[in-house]
């Protein structure tokens, strides 16, 4: 296994720093794609002479998108790349292995939506109504594809499907959750778009309100697919594995409220569009447009924090966990050590007051650190403070039962009591002096909870229902380890 | 290295090279662009600001910007845009050939490097507002700190590429590097490298700017025109001889093997290639005293010397990182990757895209002709 060195955030968790940005960059991304599609439409009822205001509307759309989902768009999707090296190297680095040539492909698609969408910018006012069309449609043709191949990777993360099998590049891409993930994206880029409109439309829009409400009864249009989102919704939920469905269906608190919070958001966004479309003189306001789009932000950020958050203990389904360790990986750590290969020194090293304790850093660092902090969010100090030292070793032996979202510990007894030693200094207020642990019986403890569980991820302990078979085999393995003590 | 680049390698390897240097070519037009472009906006703001402090009474107001620095003010958003864009392709193909260094380098370089994100929103913004109307209002000076902003924003960004691209070839400085937690690496190639990179990009600018007024030639005045076209003509000259002096000087910093090795044959064609195209960009740039002499003809074979120069010099930077870089312990995970299906898939998709961008242009130039 490579090893790369681990910045340490501070308080904050990495999985804050690129969910964030994910959904910030996601938000804009989609608002483009179905910006893309709102005005087209919009030129045709230019064209057509069926709304006398659309043409003013596409000119003020369009500026909006490229000061926000242009500019904003392209130099956060960049800084996706970026974060993604910083929280996670090897995930990256598999993804891109597998899928360079769909990211290649999606790449000659960017060209197409930067080269037309300054053309139209630049020129819409000089171009002939048929060119006008044309150009457009590109944009918004090659803004829909670029959807199209990054959904195959982002979707194969959580259901690498047949891949699993065949190592198939097409088999991963065409994965169980693509269609329902397309689908659904598509609907939801729509139905941001037209809340941006309703926005510009109101900022940017013709002076009087009769033209106003006219381009905002043809905008709330593009909010009716969202009559199907509950239909690709339960579709995508369908398609996932139980385990991770389990998570956001009430498994996980965490999971749970997010995923509520997306399809409350959505709920009400569309029953406001319901009304909007149904009753004849319904006019959407620049700060209610505002209210909605923010909801709509809302809806985003709690669909992509389940969808990231599902794939728990992995950050590829069935390749790798989320700190980025391998089965086989994981397998030989647990014989030779999680650090012992690492060759980036501790920065504090000098403030741990024995070797134990830096053994217990460097382990955190490898094993714990992209999902948690030592004592800000998800802070290890804090979760573990009302644990017995007995309790810290079993459940750290033992992580993928105490928590079956977490990967199995991948280390050697040893590594478990450096890291139990290192969240009871912490505990303790960091004092000069701690005790080295070299306690036979209690790392025979250890190493029989570790054998207990062995490198089974929990979510397949859930499913075979070991958990309850190994629950006569832990106490087994105490009573041995506590008579082998005597 | 006993072969032309890319030969002498596995042809999976061999093959992302290739990807690679071309598609970092096409990125470094943009990016020329766009460096240069703000540093020539940010000299003509700064003479605006400083001609009409010595200027009294009402011709002071009439004192602004050149044909030259307009059309940058124009297209500069635009060409970052390009930048952007066409900079996706290098890095995915650079992540599959040298994923650890990059990476490593990356991390190393943490916030310091990370810090270029924000420098590039800044400069984006940057570059609409100081064309707003109402920052026209204020006067010349808060335009003139919105651009000179924008090139130090840029300015820093080709500084964190450089210094990462230096830390992922000094593989043996990585752990006192993360173990002092410092966030800069200061390295003494860094200056040539830099110069080099600031210094080409004023060439590969006035060549573009050069084509851009060219067809744009009926909408100017022709006196703009003369002046603009003078400009160019000193601009590229300026930047193709101190890149040429700058690349020799990043030569001789080097150490011996990447020196040999830049004399082998592996990269001694692409070497002479370089100087063979700053001298045809020399002999073409060398007449031009006039809007006139901006001609197609002229320009097309500028731009072969410039595509000479520009290829010839991404494989000689290749290069010096294959000496610094073990590769063949790479070319079992190039192999790996190229087994992967969708190639294809690419390959169709660029040409058909290629058509699509193509007719985009094409429409774009039939309908505005008449307009001019």
């Amino acid at each position: 296994m490579t090893f790369y060195p681990i910045q340490d955030y501070g308080p904050v968790m990495k999985g804050m720093v690129i969910g964030g940005l994910g959904i910030f960059h996601v938000f804009l991304a989609q608002m483009a794609i179905g910006g893309g599609m709102i005005l087209c439409y919009f030129e045709w009822l230019r064209r057509t002479r069926r709304s006398p205001g659309a043409g003013r509307f596409i000119g003020g759309y369009f500026q909006a998108l490229v000061l926000v989902s242009f500019v904003l768009g392209a130099v956060t999707g960049v800084a996706m790349w970026f974060t993604s090296i910083q929280v996670s190297p090897r995930t990256i680095g598999v993804l891109v292995d597998e899928f360079h040539w769909i990211w290649a492909t999606e790449w000659t698609f960017f060209c197409v939506e930067v080269v037309a969408g300054y053309a139209f910018l630049r020129y819409h006012d000089r171009l002939s109504d048929r060119s006008r069309a044309m150009v457009l449609f590109f944009y918004a043709m090659a803004s829909w594809f670029s959807l199209f191949w990054i959904n195959g990777i982002l979707s194969f993360q959580l259901t690498p499907g047949n891949w699993l099998a065949g190592h198939s590049m097409w088999a991963g891409f065409f994965n169980p959750t693509f269609w329902p993930s397309l689908f659904y994206r598509t609907v939801a880029s729509m139905a941001i778009a037209a809340l941006a409109a309703c926005v510009v439309i109101n900022i940017a829009g013709p002076h009087e309100r009769d033209e106003r409400q006219e381009l905002i009864k043809r905008a709330v249009l593009f909010l009716a697919p969202m009559a199907l989102m509950p239909v690709f919704g339960a579709w995508f939920l369908a398609a996932m594995p139980a385990d991770s469905r389990s998570w956001a269906m009430g498994g996980n608190v965490t999971m749970t409220m997010f995923l509520g919070m997306g399809v409350g958001a959505s709920l009400l966004i569309g029953l406001y569009a319901l009304a909007a479309i149904l009753r004849p003189g319904f006019y959407i306001s620049g700060y209610t447009a505002s209210l909605l789009l923010a909801l709509a932000f809302m809806a985003s950020a709690g669909g992509e924090f389940v969808r990231e958050g599902v794939r728990k203990p992995y950050s590829i389904r069935q390749v790798m966990y989320s700190n980025s360790i391998k089965q086989d990986d994981l397998e030989r750590m647990r014989v030779t050590g999680s650090t012992i290969d690492d060759p980036y020194p501790l920065r504090d090293s000098a403030s741990y007051a024995n070797d134990q304790l830096r053994l217990g850093a460097k382990v955190y660092r490898v094993q714990c650190s992209v999902c948690h902090t030592k004592r800000g969010a998800n802070g290890l100090v804090e979760l573990t403070s009302s644990w017995t030292i007995d309790q810290k070793r079993m459940n750290i032996a033992q992580l993928q039962r105490t928590k079956p979202f977490m990967p199995p510990f991948a280390g050697p007894p040893r590594e478990v009591e450096a890291l139990v030693q290192l969240l009871g200094w912490m505990s303790a207020g960091e004092p000069a002096s701690w005790p080295e642990t070299s306690d036979p019986a209690a790392l025979a403890r250890i190493q029989g909870w570790l054998d207990l569980v062995g490198v089974t991820p929990g979510i397949e302990l859930m499913r075979t229902g070991a958990r309850d078979r190994t629950a006569a085999g832990l106490l087994h393995a105490l009573a041995t380890s506590r008579s082998e003590a005597r | 290295m006993d072969a032309l680049f890319p030969f002498g390698f596995p042809w999976p390897t061999a093959m992302y090279l290739t990807f690679y240097v071309v598609t970092a070519a096409i990125y470094a037009v943009f990016m020329h662009y766009t460096l240069a472009g703000a540093l020539v906006l940010a000299i003509g703001r700064l003479r605006v600001l400083a001609h009409r402090r010595a200027s009294r009474g009402p011709e002071a107001e009439t004192v602004s910007l050149g044909l030259l620095e307009h059309v940058v003010e124009d297209w500069l958003p635009v060409m970052l845009g390009m930048a952007i864009t066409a900079g996706v392709a290098p890095l995915l193909f650079l992540q599959i050939l040298y994923k650890q260094s990059f990476y490593t380098a990356n991390l190393l370089l943490f916030h310091r490097f990370m810090l270029l994100l924000p420098a590039l929103i800044v400069a984006y913004y940057m570059l609409y507002l100081q064309r707003s109307k109402k920052l026209h209002a204020w006067g010349p000076w808060p335009r003139a700190a919105a651009v000179i902003v924008v090139a130090l924003c840029f300015g820093y960004t080709a500084w964190a590429w450089a210094e990462n691209h230096l830390l992922s070839l000094h593989r043996e400085d990585w752990g006192e590097f993360y173990g002092s937690g410092r966030w800069f690496f200061p390295d003494s190639e860094l200056w040539p490298r830099l110069g080099y990179t600031i210094t080409a990009a004023f060439a590969t600018f006035a060549l573009v700017v050069g084509w851009q007024l060219a067809w744009g030639r009926r909408g100017h005045d022709p006196g703009s025109l003369d002046l603009a076209a003078r400009q160019l003509r000193l601009l590229a000259l300026l930047g193709l001889f101190a890149s040429a002096f700058e690349a020799i000087l990043w030569y001789l910093w080097l150490e011996t093997p990447a020196q040999a090795a830049l004399r082998s044959i592996l990269a001694m064609p692409y070497g002479v290639l370089v100087f063979l195209g700053i001298a045809v960009q020399t002999a073409c740039w060398l007449p031009v005293n006039g809007g006139a002499r901006l001609t197609p003809r002229r320009l097309v074979i500028a731009t072969a010397g410039a595509v000479g120069t520009m290829l010839g010099a991404v494989v000689a930077r290749e290069v010096r990182r294959l000496v610094a870089l073990d590769l063949s312990a790479l070319e079992e995970s190039h192999r790996q990757a190229a087994r992967v299906g969708g190639m294809a898939v690419f390959l169709t998709f660029f040409l058909v895209n290629a058509l699509v961008i193509a007719a985009c242009v094409w429409i774009v130039k039939r309908d505005i002709a008449p307009a001019r």
